[in-house]
């Protein structure tokens, strides 16, 4: 625990990294010795287990970071580090005063290039850093944001600490800035995890800074200011940070939307509900601005929401930070920073950038070519996902063609002095190490001014190489404390808490898009689920081989319903064999087969509505589901496995609806998943039942009544009700007709209709609705069956009327389906541009 | 002179479209050497909102909006222009190229910073080394800079063969140099691409050309299309257009609608439509001068 503490060696001292924690004489920091006193006291071995207790908590919150090279999927683990950065608040108020000045300087800077453009023509800005900036957005030139709201209403700095223990930015963040929910979550993970930290420490709270930022975001509304409506855009689940899209979107009590959900109608924008269309009035972005808008800016951008540039420019909506405030985030504008600052504000900035040259001036790149090998290459414009070149890691050759390559379009790159990042440490397995340290903090316009996050986002390096630390290449991250001497008002204990929420009822209103993919999601479910169901009554079939005539009989039905529903091949004719029937259900199981199209639908709708799900939901679809599909995938040829496999997936349906009934509050949300699953299970019966009778032909009898009861799971309650011989009529009444069996088709229609009936009025709404008729129309139908009639299978005109009526309901539920996509999903249609595909222009004139 | 200038877009969706927004940049603007008499940008069906601008490059821009079903639309722009350019300078009385480069490149901070935007690299017009070296020979040391460009536009309209069928809107340059073949629009792209890469300033300007029948043929009407072409900035005149797939001058039979960096700057129609299947889309376009009289006297 005390390794980092050792006394360095006096030679080392004077090429090493400034020490967060531990003086050049080897003392312990003042503002640390409450961190490393806490961590004293636990015994040995215990911050393993906290360690672990922690990755348990991220995980259960789903806290993940997308990294799209990451080849075990999409979402990666949170990486943390329990160690917090103190910092005292003596120097934290020095650094808020220069960031909020630093912000202002951007926002000044932002409001002249959108607007006259005097620093360019004044010569204090080079205008290439505007023109050959893809930041920069030509369409947004002119727009003056809506009722004084800033350009920059969110801004992040990452900072470093040299050697000579002075912070310096590093970059500035403005186009979206990420990484304040992310701080939020380490501080909570952190209390909870190792609540000893905060006993003898004074930290500042968080929570303030999330509540004035809600303030500050309402205050941004071009109208409706009691009560405006704001979403938070996002790329959606396959973006880096989602997670956080998420959680800030519940922390601001944000609608989180996608492009999809959002849509402009003559000049504002809506937000699409089962309700209907609802203005927006704030957006709060975290996309990437070019791809905000198809119709003026990237055109192939199938995220974006089209006209949102023609309603910002109208000013019926405000966009935060608003579309081209990422122009200003170039490395290139550092070394012009101080000489704006000074014609801007009058002023001189409190913290220096990190030392850069912007090798667009012939001169100025002409001294760096002489000494490239010390200093980091970087691109001038393009996000941080380009890499850096570090010209002392280059051997002459890679030098000089380093220096050729910056020759043909040196604009496009900066030169920055080797940062030597101030160390702290990490804990490992083997003990404290120390690595290479940055800030990000994070302030918000309110008012006429930047107010900060007390805190911030640290991040340590994966190893001892600091040139490059970042989230995407493997980096940790830690909270960071803002430490005060004596427990202030604003000091939390160990227990915090965030403000007094009003109590509500409702999470909103529900986007068209969500209620579309979350009927979708229990309609595959519920597929599975069925099919699942199938298999497993013919796999249980299999064992004998098929001895007696009834077996094989009914062993054929169920692979003509399997076969009809495309989940196995018959590639035998006649009389099917135990063995052949078999490999035809292994062969189904199998990757890219039927039951596998189900799953990957499942896997492919389910992160689309994974801000509605519970973690324990979440996990059943991802988890185990996969692992589910993995098991049955891998169990080809033996009965048994394939049993049990398929059995299994029964069990993680189960789960599902189970914690779908248990778990999800009766809003839209869920109504739309058990929609789903209802018409789906309709379906599903109505089809098993008229399957099952067309097997049945002229042979008759019981065996295949139980058949059909054990399809629809109610054999036992059959047999609790009757205890008698299994007859037509009574089998029929149960799986059809009656209305507290939750397997039968008219319960599932009935909670089709009440479903229907709850959900919120659509405006100009007639007496009765289409879908809610149809529903109806099939309850009644089912009503009116005389079931009575059914004294024998072998009955046929009873039979063709079952037939008629199971005919006539599987076209309703079709119709249900069409109607209901109607009626509520209906605008969830994608974006396509268009324009001249070419262009001939006349030649040779006389 | 005077034209009269009718340019017709109609697209045809297969099923109904719900929604659609379009960016139009069709009306010419206004020039010390271009007089836009009368003009009008008419959509059927009428588009629910239209707001019109002024772009960053000052071009006209309105943007639309249907947001009824439709099945078709047809953007109707109608112009009555009179053009007449200054005569061109004397190409050996113009600066040298390396002046004119050295004044946009002002060691990073250039006097003339708002040509020097046209210096830069563009989407559709990509600087590569057969770009560089098809451009060199037209650059000898201290040729002045109209003397080079005049050179470059006779050697495009030479070296490459104008083929409707080669290229379409999205073609990069770096295929056309390989093809040598394409349209105005590609003629353009590498002539701004060769100039830009000298250091020089370069735009492509969108408009329409007159166009003359075969002798012997009526003129037909509406077989015309848009046309473009490439302007370059020369110190103490000013921007000067020149046509690359025709070599010549601009003179009075070209009419601007606009200019940009490159095509995708300045692409008369773009736009987004939710639904609507598959579409066709057809544009004709028809210049012809004012004065029947004039004409008269050119087909004899």
């Amino acid at each position: 625990m005390d390794d980092s503490s050792e006394i360095k060696d006096p030679a080392a001292i004077a090429v090493s990294p400034y020490d967060e924690m531990v003086t050049g004489g080897g003392q312990i920091r003042f503002h640390w010795q409450p961190v490393m006193g806490a961590l004293r006291t636990l015994p040995p071995g215990a911050l393993a287990e906290r360690m672990e207790r922690a990755r348990r908590q991220y995980d259960e919150n789903g806290v993940t970071y997308n990294v799209f090279a990451d080849a075990h999927g999409a979402a990666r683990p949170w990486q943390f580090d329990l160690i917090p950065l103190p910092i005292p608040a003596d120097e934290w108020d020095e650094i808020e005063g220069a960031l909020a000045k630093r912000a202002s300087l951007l926002e000044k800077i932002l409001a002249d290039l959108y607007g006259p453009q005097t620093l360019i023509a004044e010569r204090l800005l080079p205008p290439a850093l505007v023109h050959a900036n893809p930041g920069f957005l030509r369409q947004c030139h002119g727009i003056v944001p809506a009722n004084g709201a800033p350009f920059i209403h969110f801004y992040a700095a990452d900072l470093a600490r040299g050697i000579d223990g002075k912070w310096r930015v590093c970059a500035d963040r403005v186009n979206a800035p990420s990484g304040a929910g992310y701080a939020l979550e380490n501080r909570n993970v952190l209390m909870r995890t190792v609540p000893e930290l905060f006993q003898s420490a004074h930290v500042r709270r968080l929570a303030p800074f999330f509540e004035m930022w809600q303030t500050a975001l309402a205050n941004l509304a071009p109208r409706h200011r009691e009560n405006p409506r704001i979403v938070l855009l996002t790329p959606g689940p396959y973006s880096e940070t989602y997670f956080e899209h998420v959680y800030l979107a519940r922390q601001l009590g944000l609608t989180l939307a996608e492009g999809a959900d959002l849509t402009v109608r003559e000049g504002k924008c809506y937000l699409k509900t089962l309700g209907g269309l609802q203005q927006v009035d704030v957006i709060l972005r975290r996309m990437d601005a070019d791809y905000c808008d198809p119709v003026e800016l990237r055109q192939e951008s199938a995220i974006g929401v089209a006209g949102l540039l023609d309603a910002v420019r109208a000013g019926n909506v405000t966009v935060a930070n608003a579309l081209g405030a990422g122009a200003v985030e170039t490395p290139a504008l550092l070394p012009f920073l101080p000489g704006l600052a000074r014609k801007l504000l009058g002023e001189e900035l409190d913290i220096a950038s990190i030392e850069t040259w912007w090798l667009g001036q012939p001169d100025v790149f002409a001294n760096v070519a002489k000494r490239i090998e010390d200093y980091v290459i970087r691109p001038a414009f393009g996000g941080e996902t380009e890499p850096a070149t570090d010209a002392s890691a280059l051997d002459a050759r890679k030098r000089q063609a380093l220096v050729a390559r910056i020759a043909e379009r040196p604009w496009r790159y900066v030169a920055q002095a080797r940062l030597q990042k101030s160390a702290m440490p990490v804990w490992s397995p083997n003990g404290l190490q120390p690595r290479p340290t940055m800030l990000r903090a994070f302030l918000v316009r309110h008012e006429d001014g930047y107010v900060p996050m007390p805190g911030g986002m640290t991040r340590v390096a994966a190893d001892d190489n600091g040139v490059d630390i970042s989230m995407q290449r493997g980096g940790a991250s830690k909270d960071t404390w803002v430490v005060v001497r004596e427990p202030q008002n604003f000091v939390m204990g160990p227990r915090a808490s965030g403000g007094r929420e009003p109590l509500r009822r409702s999470s909103g209103e529900l986007q068209s898009r969500v209620a579309d993919n979350l009927f979708w999601l229990g309609r595959y479910a519920e597929r599975l689920d069925d099919t699942a169901r199938l298999m497993r009554a013919c796999l249980m079939r299999a064992p004998a081989g098929g001895v007696s005539a009834r077996e094989v009989a009914e062993f054929q039905a169920l692979a003509r319903m399997l076969a009809s529903r495309g989940l196995i091949e018959l590639r035998f004719s006649g009389m099917p064999d135990g063995r052949a029937m078999m490999e035809a259900i292994a062969n189904a199981c199998g990757p890219d087969q039927g039951i596998s199209h189900l799953f990957q639908a499942i896997q492919r709708i389910a992160p689309t509505v994974r801000d509605r799900l519970s973690g324990d939901m979440w996990k059943v679809v991802n988890d185990l589901l996969k692992d589910a599909r993995l098991r049955l995938e891998s169990r080809t040829g033996d009965v048994d496995w394939l049993f049990e496999g398929v059995d299994h997936v029964i069990g993680v349906c189960a789960a599902f609806h189970g914690m779908a009934a248990e778990n999800m509050t009766r809003g839209s949300g869920w109504r739309f998943l058990d929609l789903g699953r209802r018409i789906e299970r309709a379906v599903y019966s109505t089809a098993m039942i008229r399957d099952v009778f067309a097997a049945a032909g002229s042979q008759g009898g019981e065996p295949w009544l139980r058949l059909l009861l054990e399809l629809a799971d109610s054999s036992i309650t059959y047999r609790t009700r009757y205890m008698a011989a299994i007859q037509p009529a009574p089998v029929v009444d149960l799986v059809l007709c009656d209305e507290t069996n939750p397997r039968s088709v008219a319960f599932q229609l009935r909670a089709v209709a009440e479903h229907l009936d709850a959900l919120p009025q659509r405006a100009s709404r007639p007496l009765s609705l289409p879908e809610q008729k149809i529903a109806r129309g099939a309850i009644s139908a089912i009503e009116l069956f005389d079931v009575e009639r059914l004294s024998s299978i072998v009955d046929r005109e009873a039979v063709a009327l079952l037939d008629e009526l199971l005919g006539a309901t599987a076209t309703r539920l079709s119709d249900l389906s069409e109607a209901i996509t109607r009626a509520y999903f209906s605008h969830v249609t994608t974006l396509r541009a268009i324009g001249y595909e070419s262009m001939t222009g006349p030649e040779g004139q006389a | 002179m005077i034209y009269d200038v009718v340019h017709r877009t109609t697209y045809r969706y297969a099923s109904a479209v719900d929604v659609s927004y379009h960016t139009l940049r069709l009306t010419p603007r206004e020039l010390p050497y271009q007089r836009v008499l009368r003009s009008a940008v008419i959509a059927t069906p009428a588009p629910l909102r239209i707001a019109d601008r002024v772009d960053w490059f000052g071009n006209k821009v309105s943007h639309i909006s249907l947001e009824e079903p439709h099945d078709e639309l047809v953007v109707d722009a109608r112009s009555v222009v009179d053009v007449a350019y200054p005569p061109p300078p004397d190409a050996v009385k113009t600066p040298s190229w390396e002046s004119v480069r050295d004044a946009l490149d002002g060691g990073g901070l250039p006097v003339e910073w708002a040509a020097s935007e046209f210096t830069r690299e563009s989407p559709m017009a990509l600087i590569d080394d057969t770009i560089r070296q098809y451009a060199a020979p037209s650059f000898p040391k201290a040729r002045p800079i109209f003397a080079c460009v005049l050179d470059l536009n006779s050697r495009i309209k030479r070296d490459f063969v104008f083929d409707p069928r080669a290229t379409g809107v999205a073609t990069p340059v770096e295929q056309v140099m390989r093809l040598r073949r394409g349209v105005c629009q590609d003629f353009a792209h590498v002539m701004i691409a060769c100039l830009r890469a000298m250091g020089l300033a370069a735009r492509y300007v969108s408009g329409y050309v007159r166009t003359y029948p075969p002798p012997g043929q009526k003129r037909r009407v509406g077989a015309d299309a848009s046309h473009a072409w490439v302007s370059v900035w020369v110190p103490g005149t000013g921007w000067i257009d020149v046509d690359p797939t025709n070599d010549l001058v601009v003179k009075d039979e070209h009419v601007v609608v606009g200019w940009g960096r490159d095509y995708s700057d300045i692409s008369p129609i773009r736009g987004v439509i939710l639904g609507g299947g598959a579409h066709e889309l057809d544009v004709s376009v028809d210049l012809a001068p004012s004065d029947p009289s004039a004409e008269a006297k050119e087909d004899r």
